[in-house]
């Protein structure tokens, strides 16, 4: 098994020394044609395309003894994790590329890694392989991510505008209790509650879990559901929900593709010089293509994050079946209506069924 | 190539500190008559007090004690100074109240209440409600003119609201999210509005409203929810703690609503009634 990638790659004070110095200089001079709309467009266009031939501008020599037939088992591995697994994502993608077809599909990463490969060229089995491998590996440690997610973060929201109350102690440590149910979680999550955020929760970048004062207020009341939605804010960040959803947006458009492959063909154990540069050239990069972002979890990463919920909440001591009544009823209590909510989570009947099946695995379990 | 004259340089420097310096001043601060009615004069102006009544001052570290005592309490950054009984303001207690570097806001001040909804306007448009609530776009500036916003309590009677308009005329429009069902629509007269405490105001319910002026226009959309029971038991416990040190009721209560972060209500709790307006 092959670890997850640690800090030992990156100095932290190095990082913490350089990211700062290196956004600030950096920001806005990298990726200038890179913007969301565009992104996205091209995220829908071309992991959509139903194409059978290579693109025009594709040579021959592209895909000469590179073809290869993908291992049937590897579009499992994108399937949702009912079992809550401890998160063991390689962070050497070429061994995920053996995992997934074979020495060929390491020798066409290799090739897709070229600098003089063009986005243009990438076949509709080239996006498929690409697409297994945002999902499947962790291109940056959560040390890193953390770092990235901090300056994000900053940027955001303003420290004047934490709220700090008994009510915020509370919430805090319930989400303390339950993230002390996983096993390795990364990094360390803490919530942020903010004077005037949305009326949400939602999982950030680098481990917070940012909410408003409505929300607060409203778990407070209601303490049955707040362990839910808690754990599920918990989860996405344990299964590194959000970094995924990123690295599959970067390999969704030309210029999000260009950075990808730089950090794809990172020196898996880089020396001193090799670090700094990465870190003064790639993490702005990265912070600056994150900025421009708006991540929205799958319907599958949702049902992961519920299945998670289950298997802490339970490891809690908490009554799983007690926690979905009170979750429904500050639902039932809200607009239906919201369909930028619906298009996100699936269906609550869903949940319910899925919730359902995950407490009786994990009751199972726990018999056993 | 143009060259700023060294006078113009003075100028915008001399500028940039004096913005440097209004920032610090962000403090909430209030007194209050401790035994007998006083009066004290703040930042050049003088501001008369019955005994137990808290009244804020625009600039606790230029506060002079014409008739005292009183006691002056000040939230900087989250916590709680008191200073007193005083009878005059000694220059250790200048000092004191200078050195409280304050990054918070003071919700007292429009400048900070306008920010918020500055913020309510941009977090509208990022994020996605955990359980589908759908909620209205900010319009206006609904803290800025002195309605509900951020974590409210939850009223034991009717929910008083002193608009900072008193010539403002129309009608307020509630409408319960979450937590709670139904909407009231009320007449505001003279910049002061009454929602009776009906069902709607449930523990932890959120709410957004719609101000409309007397032709019928929409001057204002916002958001505001109520405290839970725990945080309204959070609010008695550090209640009863404030009145250990602090002599005034108003101010002890002032203290917990900070605690609390109902920013709204120790603002309007400050805020003159009536023909004071």
């Amino acid at each position: 098994m092959t670890p997850r990638p640690t800090g030992k790659f990156y100095s932290q004070q190095l990082c913490s020394l350089l990211l700062p110095l290196a956004s600030t200089l950096l920001i806005g001079l990298l990726l200038p044609g890179c913007n969301a709309s565009s992104i996205n467009t091209a995220k829908s266009a071309l992991f959509s395309s139903d194409e059978t031939t290579p693109p025009s501008g594709a040579s021959a020599g592209d895909l000469e003894n590179t073809t290869f037939i993908p291992n049937p088992q590897a579009q499992a591995e994108l399937l949702p994790d009912p079992s809550c697994k401890v998160p063991t994502e390689k962070f050497n993608v070429f061994e995920k590329a053996a995992d997934y077809g074979g020495e060929k599909a390491v020798l066409r990463l290799k090739r897709l890694l070229d600098t003089n490969f063009k986005y243009s060229n990438l076949t509709p089995a080239d996006k498929a392989f690409l697409k297994y491998l945002a999902y499947t590996t962790i291109w940056i440690p959560v040390e890193l991510e953390n770092k990235i997610g901090e300056l994000y973060n900053s940027m955001q929201f303003n420290s004047k505008d934490e709220m700090t109350s008994r009510a915020v102690k509370r919430a805090s440590a319930r989400v303390d209790k339950l993230k002390a149910q996983a096993v390795d979680y990364p990094g360390t999550p803490r919530l942020l509650v903010l004077k005037s955020d949305s009326d949400s929760a939602s999982a950030r970048l680098g481990g917070l879990i940012v909410m408003g004062p409505s929300f607060l207020s409203l778990l407070d009341e209601n303490p049955d559901a707040a362990d839910l939605v808690y754990a599920h804010e918990l989860s996405h960040i344990y299964k590194r929900h959000q970094i995924k959803e990123y690295q599959y947006q970067m390999l969704s458009s030309a210029e999000g593709f260009e950075l990808a492959k730089k950090l794809l063909a990172r020196d898996v154990a880089p020396n001193a010089i090799k670090n700094t540069k990465f870190v003064l050239i790639t993490v702005p990069e990265v912070y600056n293509f994150v900025r421009k972002m708006h991540v929205q979890f799958t319907k599958d990463q949702e049902s992961e994050a519920d299945a998670c919920s289950t298997v802490w909440m339970s490891k809690a001591g908490i009554d799983l079946t007690t926690a979905w009544t009170g979750f429904k009823k500050i639902q039932s209590t809200a607009g239906e209506g919201n369909q930028a909510y619906f298009a996100a989570h699936p269906l609550t009947e869903d949940r319910e069924k899925n919730f359902i099946e995950a407490a009786k695995r994990q009751m199972q379990t726990e018999k056993k | 190539m143009y060259q700023p004259s060294r006078k113009l340089t003075c100028a915008l420097l001399g500028a940039a500190l004096a913005l440097c310096a209004n920032a610090s001043h962000a403090k909430d601060c209030y007194f209050s008559c401790v035994s007998r009615d006083c009066l004290v004069i703040d930042d050049g102006e003088s501001i008369g007090a019955i005994a137990g009544e808290a009244k804020q001052l625009q600039r606790c570290e230029n506060v002079e004690i014409k008739t005292g005592p009183i006691e002056l309490i000040v939230f900087s950054n989250g916590k709680t100074h008191l200073f007193g009984p005083l009878d005059k303001i000694e220059n250790k207690v200048v000092a004191q109240v200078a050195s409280l570097n304050d990054n918070n806001c003071s919700f007292g001040e429009s400048d900070c209440r306008e920010e918020r909804d500055k913020l309510a306007l941009q977090s509208a448009n990022a994020g996605k409600p955990f359980d589908g609530a759908a909620s209205a776009k900010p319009q206006g500036k609904p803290c800025r003119m002195g309605l509900p916003c951020g974590l409210v309590r939850r009223p034991s009677q009717s929910m008083h609201i002193l608009l900072e308009d008193p010539a403002f005329n129309g009608t307020l429009s509630l409408t319960a999210t979450r937590g709670a069902s139904g909407s009231i629509e009320m007449p505001v007269k003279a910049g002061v509005v009454d929602i009776p405490n009906t069902k709607l105001f449930e523990p932890g319910a959120s709410f957004s409203y719609t101000l409309a002026d007397t032709q019928k226009r929409i001057v204002a959309v916002g958001k505001f929810s109520l405290a839970s029971k725990t945080m309204e038991q959070d609010f008695a416990e550090e209640f009863a703690d404030a009145k250990q040190t602090l002599k005034s009721d108003l101010l002890a209560t002032l203290q917990a609503l900070h605690a609390n972060n109902f920013e709204w209500d120790a603002y309007q709790l400050t805020k003159p009634e009536g023909a004071k307006r």
